[in-house]
């Protein structure tokens, strides 16, 4: 069985559909700016923070906390305009760092029961709403989630366990993660500046995005695209700091790049971290993918985290239909450790197969391959 | 100053959670990332905690941490220089 | 594909192969308790002490469970994966980071903060392991071995590198109450207490 796409959604700072990101991104809008309006965060913070109201109007109570109507509202739209119906087969993974993590506050938490703050309580509830008959899969590794996750439906329609699939993934901006990220000096004082030589930190983002995914060719989107593989490596090195030789990433890529013999688009992960694009660099440069058109989508909307992944994958499947490839925003000048080739401005050109690479705390890597059929 | 490293020895130890290690085990000159006690960057941003909560001194520019973190000799001079 | 080991580690006590090793006769915190062990084990890691609960749960059942097993000699790093599942995530070490979140004087602590990704746990295993092999995170209310072996099956059947896993539960809620189950999978035949690979034998030897 192959895999296909079957229809998509995001949701970040920039818009709630694809179409609404895309006239920002080419008008190189970004949506990352100065916030200070988050309880016990005292310094105002670069974020890119999504325009709750227009979720929160889709929903008449506060049955779903902030983060499921996020999933719900971006599952809802990915179906708009797929050819797949949800079927007693059909699978549903979620991919998040931290879900409803906010109900640690307990004013935020007095409408729910006390099982609510749990990962797997959001993903019932959910697949519940849809009316999902399997047992909902929740992936939680950091970073790397969101691809993890397409990887994981991937298999799954390729080892016929499902008809088809509904890959989300999410995190919603609070004071916990927000604070965890200043108390690691990892937030840049300015929009991100993904692989910049004077990057000098990583903006903290919002979103959701949805992927839906068929094993019946007949009902993919056309043009056709096919996820191929993927892959997860661990770095086995540092649990916040990457492997200064790639060692995970190198490892992630090498397992399911073998039979493929030219690559039209890197969408890496590109943090704006200094060592996380460095590492970046190395792990391109190890594969011999140095001359590969390479970018990083962070500079428009920021780090959206469990959602990250996944946002990053539906752009890039843009890509492939539209054979468009986007700049990276924030980037000017090179200055990684190994010079690879930064797409510093939109370009038209023929996509055929994309890259998707993410890393993360914990050592962890991604790697993902996209095909598009002729 | 004797009094200060000693304090600082024992706040390290606690903060940074190292187990089976004694003030009188670390030697106030010896470089503290790299050596033995096998710290890392995550305490290094522990360090800087340290010094905001109890030394109500804030480390702007985190590059000067190397300097500053060098050693316990290092770490106190810096906080009598600052306080 | 065989189950080769099986540790679980309880507020109980410790088994391995079903065999009850030491038990927690005087119902000692989950600190004492797991600090014994360390000392039985005669394990000497100084990071152990850095971890937050979960990853020193995963990290020494981690440790027992490969105890002579020497794994190194008879995989490379890439040739082993690491698969584990819990149902409270990080919610320990969560709330005493929100707490200094919202403390008006206190200072958001980093090393707290890194700790509240469920996967640093499986993390420190790699580091201490040198396991460079595919690596999950996964979460479900209780423990589920159809979703471990219906996901385990998946990464055998799809990264031909993967050779062995380490896979089960490892779980600790609010209240210090903890359980890990690990199992050691392998696609080679081992002779002495093997189990096929399938659902059933992670259900039943799972030691609640």
């Amino acid at each position: 069985m192959k895999a296909f796409f079957a229809g998509y959604n995001i949701v970040t700072s920039l818009g709630t559909s694809i179409s609404e990101n895309i006239t920002s991104i080419l008008n190189e809008q970004t949506g990352i700016k100065l916030h200070n309006n988050f309880e016990n965060i005292n310094e105002p913070t670069q974020l890119s923070a999504v325009n709750r109201k227009i979720i929160f109007d889709d929903f008449t109570d506060n049955f779903f906390t902030t983060f499921e109507k996020f999933l719900v509202f971006s599952i809802r739209k990915a179906f708009f305009d797929s050819n797949i119906k949800i079927t007693d087969k059909t699978a549903f993974i979620l991919s998040t760092t931290k879900g409803n993590i906010e109900l640690l506050n307990p004013e935020k938490a007095k409408n729910y029961t006390e099982d609510r703050i749990n990962l797997w309580k959001s993903a019932q509830i959910v697949a519940n709403y849809f009316n999902i008959k399997t047992e909902p899969i929740i992936i939680s590794n950091a970073c790397i989630s969101g691809v993890q996750a397409i990887t994981t439906a991937t298999r799954m329609i390729q080892n016929n366990k499902c008809d088809n699939a509904i890959v989300v993934g999410a995190d919603i901006l609070t004071d916990f993660v927000i604070a965890g990220f200043l108390s690691f000096k990892s937030i840049s004082p300015n929009p991100c500046k993904p692989f910049d030589k004077n990057r000098d930190g990583l903006s903290l983002g919002e979103g959701v995005a949805t992927i839906l995914l068929t094993n019946y060719e007949c009902l993919a989107l056309t043009p056709k695209i096919e996820f191929v593989s993927g892959a997860t490596s661990n770095d086995a090195n540092h649990i916040s700091g990457p492997s200064r030789t790639a060692e995970g990433l190198f490892e992630a890529i090498d397992s399911i790049l073998k039979n493929e013999p030219k690559i039209d688009f890197i969408s890496a992960h590109g943090t704006a971290t200094i060592y996380n694009d460095d590492m970046e660099s190395v792990a391109i440069k190890r594969c011999n993918l140095e001359n590969v058109p390479t970018n990083s989508f962070k500079g428009y909307f920021g780090h959206t985290l469990g959602a990250a992944g996944i946002i990053e994958t539906a752009l890039s499947i843009y890509s492939m239909q539209n054979n468009i490839l986007f700049k990276t925003m924030g980037f000017l000048e090179k200055g990684t450790v190994e010079n690879i080739n930064i797409i510093d401005k939109n370009t038209n050109t023929e996509v055929n197969t994309v890259l998707k690479i993410a890393s993360g705390f914990g050592g962890s890597n991604a790697s993902l391959l996209l095909k598009k059929h002729s | 100053m004797e009094e200060l490293i000693q304090k600082l020895k024992e706040q390290i130890i606690e903060q940074l959670n190292l187990e089976d290690v004694k003030p009188e085990d670390i030697d106030e000159n010896a470089p503290l990332f790299g050596g033995g006690l096998g710290l890392d960057s995550i305490d290094a941003l522990e360090l800087i905690v340290l010094l905001e909560k109890d030394y109500g001194i804030k480390i702007q520019d985190s590059s000067k941490g190397k300097e500053i973190f060098y050693s316990i000799k290092t770490i106190a001079e810096f906080i009598k220089a600052n306080k | 594909m065989k189950i080769t080991k099986h540790i679980s580690l309880t507020n109980k006590a410790l088994t391995i192969n079903k065999t009850t090793v030491l038990t927690n006769l005087e119902s000692e915190s989950f600190t004492i308790f797991l600090k014994s062990i360390y000392n039985k084990f005669e394990i000497n890691y100084p990071k152990y002490f850095k971890m937050d609960k979960l990853s020193k749960l995963g990290f020494l059942s981690t440790e027992i469970l490969l105890h002579q097993e020497n794994l190194k000699n008879k995989y490379k790093p890439n040739e082993i994966a690491i698969i584990i599942s819990n149902s409270s995530s990080t919610i320990d070490v969560d709330s005493k980071f929100y707490n200094s979140v919202i403390d008006k004087e206190g200072i958001p602590s980093p090393s707290l903060f890194v700790y509240t990704l469920p996967n640093i746990m499986i993390g420190e295993i790699c580091i201490k392991n040198e396991i460079r092999g595919e690596i999950a995170l996964l979460v479900s209310e209780k423990f589920n071995s159809n979703l471990i072996y219906s996901y385990l099956s998946d990464v055998f059947e799809n990264n031909k590198k993967i050779k062995a896993c380490i896979t089960g539960w490892v779980e600790i809620d609010k209240k210090d109450n903890f359980n890990a189950n690990l199992f050691l999978v392998e696609l080679i035949e081992n002779t002495k207490n093997n189990y096929t690979f399938d659902n059933d034998n992670l259900k039943t030897n799972f030691t609640e």
